[in-house]
C-alpha cells in the first residue's frame, strides 16, 4: 500500500555569502506518514529540524526532494502548490506568529480571509474555530498581547486548523509553557486528531512530550535522520548512539539513574570531514570506517530504520 | 528629503520632548492648531484686507491700531500673516501628502518586486536621492514662476524618494517576521501582505515620518519664498514676508523680522515637538 504522504530525499542548502560552499541545513531526509498517523520528530536545536517544517510547507523551498501527497507530487516551488491548505503548520513562537495590531478574531480567520470569505462569515468561523480548541468568545476582540501564552498557542492552533488541513505541523507546541500547560496542550491536540484523520508531524526537542502523541519518532542530528522507529521501541531499545545518548540525557525521574553523557556539540562535529559519519566525533562506538563513510538510513527490523555502520543491539544500549 | 528618518534614531534636539512624550504631544498638536486657526479662522475676528495699503501708516510699530505693525506700503502685518500662513501651511500638509501617495506605494511594491525590477526601482532612486532637492527646487522655480499648487507638486515630487526607500526598508524588516511568513501560508498574495501586514507594522513610523516632512516642507517653501521663488508677491507668505522685512532691516522696522520669523519658527518647533513626542512613545512600546 502506497503511504499518504511520502517525503523522499528532502534536503535544504542555505547559500553562504560570497559564492561559498552552501550549507546543508537538510540532507537526504526520507519518511512516510499515514492519515490519522503522529510521526514526532526530535532533535537538538539546530539539527534542521525547523527548516524542514519550513520545507514541508514552502516557506523555505527545498533544494533536493520530492514530497507526494496520496501519489501525487506536491514538492514545494515545483509550479503550483497542489498541497495549499492541506498542509498547515503551527509556529514554535506564537506571539510572533500574530499581527501585533490584528484583534484576536482577526487573527484566527486570517486564512478564510485569504479564501475569499466574507467579513461576517469569517467572524461567525473565527467562534466555533476557538470554541474548538476551548477558549471563550470573548477573546475575539483582545489582542495577541492581552491573553496568557497558553491562549496564544491555543489561537495558533485554532488558525492553524481554519483551513481544515490534512496535516498539522506542530513546531515546539508545548515550548515556553509551564508543565501543567504542556499536558493540556498535549490532551486538547489529541483531542483534535480523535476521529478526525488529522496527522501530526510533531516537532520538539522534549523526547517526553513527543513520546506522549507519536506512535512513531523520528531522530534527527545535523540535518539528517539518524533512526525512524515506533516510539515503544525506539524509547527501549535505541539503535543509534545518538538516540541512546538523547534518552540518558532524559532527567532521572522519567528514565532512572544514569552516569553522565557526553553532550554532542554540533559545532565540533560540523568539522568532520564531508564523508564520515556526522555523530562519530562524540560516538563512543565510532571505529575507522565512520570516519570515511556516511551510513545511509538502513531499514531494519520492521519499521526501525537507523544510520550507522554499528548500531546498537536490539534490546538496550550497549556497554 | 534628508532628514527623513526611520524610527530609531533621534533628532538630538527637543531631548526633552523624549522624556516626556505626552506634554510633547499635547503642545505640539495644540500649537499647530493654533496656528492652522490664526491663519484660517483669524480673518473672521480680524476682517482687515491683507492687501489693503493704509497710505499714512507706512512702517509703523505694533500699535493699538496695527497690532503687529505695517509694512512699507502700509499693509497690515497681521493680517499679511494670516494670509500668509494659509499657503505655507498647506503647502507643508500637502506636498507631504503628495510625498506619501507616491512614495509609500514605491516603497512597498519595491520591496515586494522580484528581483530585476526591485533592481530598476532602486537604481532610479538612488539617481533621484543624488540630487540635492533644495537646489533642485531653486532650478525649477527660477526658470518658471510657481503659483501654490505647483509649489505643493515640487514639494512633493522633490520629497518622495526619500520616504520610499525608508518604506522599502521597514516593508523588508517586516516581510521576515513570522506572523507575515504565516501569512504567505494562509495563501495570502503579495499585495494583501502590504496591505493587511506591512502597512500596519510601519504605521507608526509613518505617521512620525509625516511630521517631520510637513516641518521639513513649510521650511523649505518659506526659504524658497525668502529667496523670491516660492509664492510670489503680492501674495503674502510667511518666507515673503520675512525677505520684505530683511531687505527693510538696515532701516530698523524689527516687527517685520520678528513675527514672520516666530510664526515660522512656531511651525517648525510644532511638528518636531510632534514628532519628537510620537517617536518616544512609539519606542517606549
Amino acid at each position: 500500500m502506497r503511504p499518504w504522504l511520502e517525503v523522499t530525499g528532502l534536503g535544504v542548502d542555505f547559500p553562504k555569502a560570497r559564492g561559498r560552499r552552501a550549507l546543508a541545513a537538510v540532507s537526504d531526509v526520507d519518511f512516510t506518514l499515514a492519515r490519522g498517523e503522529t510521526l514526532g520528530l526530535v532533535g537538538e536545536s539546530g539539527s534542521g529540524k525547523s527548516t524542514l517544517a519550513r520545507a514541508l510547507v514552502g516557506l523555505i523551498p527545498p533544494t533536493r526532494g520530492q514530497v507526494r501527497l496520496d501519489g501525487v507530487d506536491v514538492t514545494p516551488g515545483k509550479g503550483q502548490d497542489g498541497a495549499r491548505g492541506r498542509l498547515q503548520m503551527v509556529f514554535q513562537d506564537a506571539e510572533g506568529a500574530m499581527n501585533p495590531r490584528l484583534r484576536v478574531g482577526a487573527i484566527v480567520a486570517e486564512p478564510l480571509r485569504w479564501r475569499g470569505m466574507g467579513r461576517s462569515a469569517r467572524a461567525h468561523e473565527a467562534e466555533t474555530l476557538l470554541a474548538r480548541v476551548g477558549l471563550p468568545r470573548d477573546l475575539m476582540t483582545r489582542f495577541p498581547r492581552e491573553i496568557s501564552g497558553g491562549q496564544r498557542q491555543r489561537v495558533a492552533l485554532a488558525r492553524a486548523m481554519a483551513t481544515a488541513p490534512e496535516l498539522l505541523i506542530l513546531d515546539e507546541p508545548t515550548s515556553g509553557l509551564d508543565v501543567s500547560l504542556q499536558a493540556r496542550t498535549l490532551n486538547l491536540l489529541r483531542a483534535l486528531q480523535e476521529g478526525s484523520g488529522l496527522s501530526y508531524l510533531l516537532i520538539s526537542h522534549d523526547l517526553g512530550s513527543v513520546a506522549y502523541l507519536a506512535a512513531r519518532i523520528a531522530v534527527m542530528y545535523l540535518g539528517r535522520l539518524v533512526e525512524t522507529a515506533p516510539t515503544e521501541a525506539l524509547i527501549t531499545s535505541p539503535r543509534h548512539p545518538y538516540t541512546a545518548a538523547l534518552l540518558a540525557a532524559l532527567p532521572p525521574l522519567v528514565r532512572g539513574a544514569h552516569g553522565p553523557v557526553a553532550a554532542a556539540r554540533p559545532d565540533k562535529a560540523a568539522g568532520a570531514g564531508p564523508g564520515g559519519c556526522a555523530y562519530q566525533p562524540h560516538c563512543p562506538y565510532a571505529q575507522a570506517r565512520c570516519h570515511t563513510h556516511r551510513p545511509p538510513l538502513t531499514p531494519g527490523r520492521p519499521a526501525h530504520a537507523v544510520a550507522c555502520h554499528y548500531p546498537l543491539p536490539p534490546g538496550g544500549p550497549g556497554p | 528629503m534628508s532628514s527623513v528618518i526611520p524610527l530609531g534614531r533621534t533628532r538630538g534636539v527637543f531631548a526633552s520632548a523624549q522624556a516626556r512624550p505626552t506634554l510633547a504631544i499635547g503642545l505640539g498638536l495644540g500649537l499647530f492648531v493654533l496656528l492652522l486657526v490664526f491663519a484660517w479662522l483669524g480673518p473672521i475676528i480680524y476682517p482687515i484686507g491683507a492687501q489693503a495699503i493704509h497710505v499714512h501708516h507706512i512702517l509703523t510699530p505694533p500699535s493699538a491700531r496695527f497690532p503687529l505693525g505695517t509694512d512699507d506700503l502700509g499693509r497690515d502685518l497681521l493680517a499679511r500673516l494670516m494670509a500668509g500662513g494659509r499657503p505655507t501651511l498647506a503647502a507643508g500638509l500637502a506636498g507631504t501628502a503628495l510625498a506619501f501617495a507616491i512614495g509609500v506605494p514605491y516603497g512597498l511594491l519595491a520591496a515586494l518586486a522580484p528581483a530585476w525590477l526591485e533592481g530598476l526601482l532602486m537604481r532610479i532612486l538612488d539617481a533621484l536621492l543624488a540630487v540635492p532637492g533644495l537646489v533642485l527646487m531653486m532650478f525649477v522655480a527660477a526658470l518658471i514662476p510657481l503659483g501654490v499648487v505647483s509649489l505643493i507638486g515640487l514639494l512633493g515630487l522633490v520629497a518622495w524618494p526619500g520616504l520610499a526607500r525608508i518604506v522599502r526598508n521597514e516593508a523588508l524588516a517586516a516581510r521576515e517576521r513570522d506572523y507575515v511568513q504565516a501569512a504567505r501560508l494562509f495563501g495570502a498574495g503579495p499585495f494583501a501582505i502590504a496591505r493587511v501586514h506591512l502597512l500596519r507594522a510601519m504605521a507608526p513610523m509613518l505617521v512620525v515620518n509625516a511630521t517631520f516632512l510637513t516641518a521639513d516642507l513649510i521650511l523649505a517653501l518659506s526659504g524658497l519664498s525668502f529667496l523670491g521663488l516660492g509664492i510670489q508677491p503680492p501674495h503674502p507668505s510667511w518666507g515673503g514676508l520675512l525677505n520684505t522685512g530683511a531687505q527693510l532691516a538696515v532701516i530698523g522696522p524689527w516687527w517685520l523680522i520678528v513675527f514672520p520669523g516666530l510664526a515660522i519658527f512656531l511651525a517648525i518647533l510644532a511638528m518636531n515637538l510632534l514628532g519628537q513626542g510620537l517617536l518616544a512613545r512609539l519606542e517606549n512600546r
